[in-house]
């Protein structure tokens, strides 16, 4: 199992509270790479927060392509940042030549668009750079979204930072919310598209665990949209269904977790809303999931939640202070960034409930 | 010498062979009383033998008749395995071992006349004795665990609206459901071809029908049984046990006046009608 983490708070934080939140909690496998999804950015991004970023990870020949695209699809270059990595000898770490972080203007067409059309354009763009790299073996693009910025890596997490300057909290990437996890894949190949976290649409979603029903949320998936492609890890799956239940449908966000780990059929039988409970587990049964697991999404509107299997086998912890709130598989990690706070107020959500931290830190639990 | 003809019975047509070793055999002949059809006999056997027991060839030839116990070539009195004659030897000298090229069924005409084609008569393999039941756990790669897992077989039977089509309607942060969808019943998705009730007597029909209903009042079980092909006995369609059953209609149209006479004597619905759309194998 792996271990993932999150944080949320009012002071922007950078990407080093993160990895100490992480470090911690090393065990198996993990500490074997460093993915972050960064998300309300202040730093170096903040003047242009409702222009789509774009995170990439490309070869030379890969930048190119990228840049081809953008121009002929009319999208106006902004703001960039090109990391200047610190190559000193001995670093864990498989980095790819060029890591790009760029803002884009909307191409001129696009004010006429609805906010459902801008999103549309943004998701085929990411799709349309994903399979021209892909097919060059150039390169991956992890996100192209609106004050989100995302990086993956494959090696030791601490070398990473170093090797990015993650530790000289240069004020570079600054943000109020991170989501991040310290491990490869070790159930199918190490792909750097297979480490969690996952970015769809405004939505941001990483797990740890198994999906035992990984096949037939695929199979379904995959008729649902097109944005559900990849399907390098299994938890990608969670992510998915998050998209749908709550973009897609426009259910609300407590529907989500009828639908992946629907009630018993007694215990539907005895509620009020049994019919709809019903109807939603007879048309969605195929996004249900199986196994041990532990979810930590963060939602368009920046909010973030937390839930686990129908049998709580994974443990999950939410700490928090005035102006912070972490969740974390361990409370360990917890522990290093915030050991002065108030243990007693820590939550372990149970099986049956979704805990949402909205922007002003309020903790809501949901039970199902 | 008696003839032969290319019709007679053979041990080799039975169902059940018998191995017998007549060195072991001490004659006491236990194993014939105890066999309750007959089936095997005592018998003398001619032998002849030539042995030589010199230390130069001295060969002397022997001529002997010895009793030995013997299968019985019937269509009647043929060993059934019942293995009694193998339990009562004390000399492990009999047993009777399953003949897998039997063709007994083909020569008994138990079953009418001989039939051609479609299934054979000779394959000694029957299905329900290959279905090995295992635990699901030991099935799949990476091994399940019921106590990490959650198994529940059933599954939604009727038709299921997809997802956007659900007529939900969002009051006060909660879906609510706003028309009537389809009826769905969740069953366990256990099933067993169709069979023809249609061309079942009376009698066998009628127990098949108290069978379920055993099933579903008694045991608890949620049978669903198929009519198949060829409608069922209006006696059936008018009953309380329809409510099992799953009608089905078939390209083949037999049965289907029966089903539109008896609708408006039926005390309660069909579990379900199943449209057959095309035909799969026609034996013969
Ligand atoms: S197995 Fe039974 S039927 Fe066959 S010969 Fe022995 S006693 Fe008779
Ligand atoms: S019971 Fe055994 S020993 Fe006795 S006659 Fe039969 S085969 Fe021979």
């Amino acid at each position: 199992m792996c271990r993932i983490g999150s944080i949320k708070s009012k002071v922007p934080i950078q990407p080093s509270t993160a990895l100490r939140l992480m470090l911690p909690q090393q065990e198996g496998h993990d500490n074997s790479g460093f993915a972050m999804v960064m998300q309300d950015l202040y730093g170096i991004f903040s003047g242009y927060k409702d222009k789509p970023l774009l995170s990439l990870a490309c070869t030379q020949r890969g930048a190119q392509l990228v840049e081809e695209y953008m121009d002929a699809h009319n999208f106006v270059q902004l703001a960039e940042w090109i990391p200047i990595p610190d190559k000193q000898p001995g670093l864990d770490i498989q980095a790819m030549p060029y890591y790009i972080f760029r803002n884009y203007d909307y191409p001129e067409d696009a004010e006429k668009m609805t906010k459902a059309q801008k999103e549309d354009l943004l998701l085929d763009t990411r799709l349309a750079l994903r399979k021209i790299l892909e097919e060059a073996n150039a390169g991956f693009v992890y996100s192209f979204w609106p004050d989100v910025l995302t990086l993956k890596e494959i090696g030791d997490p601490r070398d990473i930072a170093t090797y990015f300057h993650l530790w000289d909290d240069n004020g570079c990437l600054v943000a109020k919310s991170i989501v991040a996890q310290c491990r490869q894949n070790t159930n199918y190949d190490i792909v750097r598209y297979a480490a969690h976290p996952f970015f769809l649409q405004g939505y941001t979603l990483c797990a740890n665990g198994e999906n035992t029903f990984y096949t037939k949320n695929k199979e379904f998936q995959k008729s649902l949209h097109r944005g559900y492609i990849g399907f390098e890890s299994d938890s990608q799956c969670f992510l998915n269904t998050l998209h749908y239940v709550h973009h897609e449908l426009k259910w609300p966000l407590t529907y989500y977790k009828h639908v992946i780990t629907p009630l018993p059929f007694e215990e539907i039988a005895e509620r009020e809303d049994k019919e709809v409970l019903t109807a939603i587990r007879q048309s969605l049964a195929n996004l249900e999931i199986n196994g041990p697991n532990t979810i930590i999404g963060v939602l368009p509107d920046q909010r973030m939640i937390t839930c686990c299997d129908s049998k709580k086998l994974r443990p999950v912890v939410v700490g928090r202070t005035d102006d912070m709130v972490a969740i974390s598989s361990e409370v360990c990690g917890i522990n290093e960034i915030m050991p002065d706070r108030d243990q007693t107020k820590d939550l372990y959500p149970n099986e049956r409930e979704i805990v949402v931290i909205d922007n002003d830190l309020e903790v809501q639990r949901w039970k199902q | 010498m008696e003839a032969v003809k290319t019709q007679d019975v053979g041990i080799n047509d039975l169902p059940w062979k018998i191995e017998y070793h007549a060195e072991r055999c001490t004659m006491c002949g236990s194993c014939v009383a105890s066999c309750s059809f007959k089936a095997i006999k005592v018998e003398v056997q001619a032998q002849s033998i030539t042995t030589s027991e010199d230390s130069q060839p001295n060969p002397v030839h022997h001529h002997i008749a010895r009793p030995i116990i013997k299968q019985v070539d019937s269509l009647t009195d043929f060993c059934r395995g019942c293995g009694m004659c193998e339990k009562i030897c004390p000399n492990n000298a009999i047993r009777a071992v399953r003949n897998p090229d039997t063709r007994k069924t083909l020569l008994s005409k138990d079953n009418g006349p001989i039939k051609r084609g479609g299934r054979t008569n000779l394959n000694a393999q029957r299905t329900l004795d290959s279905i090995v039941v295992g635990r699901i756990s030991q099935m799949t790669d990476p091994s399940l665990d019921a106590a990490r897992h959650t198994f529940d077989i059933r599954a939604p039977f009727g038709r299921v609206l997809s997802a956007k089509e659900l007529p939900f309607e969002i009051q006060d942060g909660k879906l609510v459901q706003s028309k009537h969808t389809p009826p769905v019943d969740w069953i366990y998705p256990l099933i067993f071809s169709d069979m023809s009730i249609g061309a079942l007597s009376t009698r066998a029909w009628e127990a098949v029908a108290m069978a379920v209903g055993y099933l579903n009042e008694k045991c608890g079980l949620p049978v669903r049984m198929s009519s198949g092909e060829g409608g069922m006995p209006v006696k059936l369609l008018e009953s309380e046990y329809l409510k099992y059953f799953i009608i089905q209609i078939a390209s083949g149209h037999f049965g289907w006046n029966r089903i539109i006479k008896a609708m408006p004597h039926m005390v309660t619905d069909p579990a379900g009608i199943l449209i057959k759309i095309g035909q799969g194998a026609k034996p013969g």
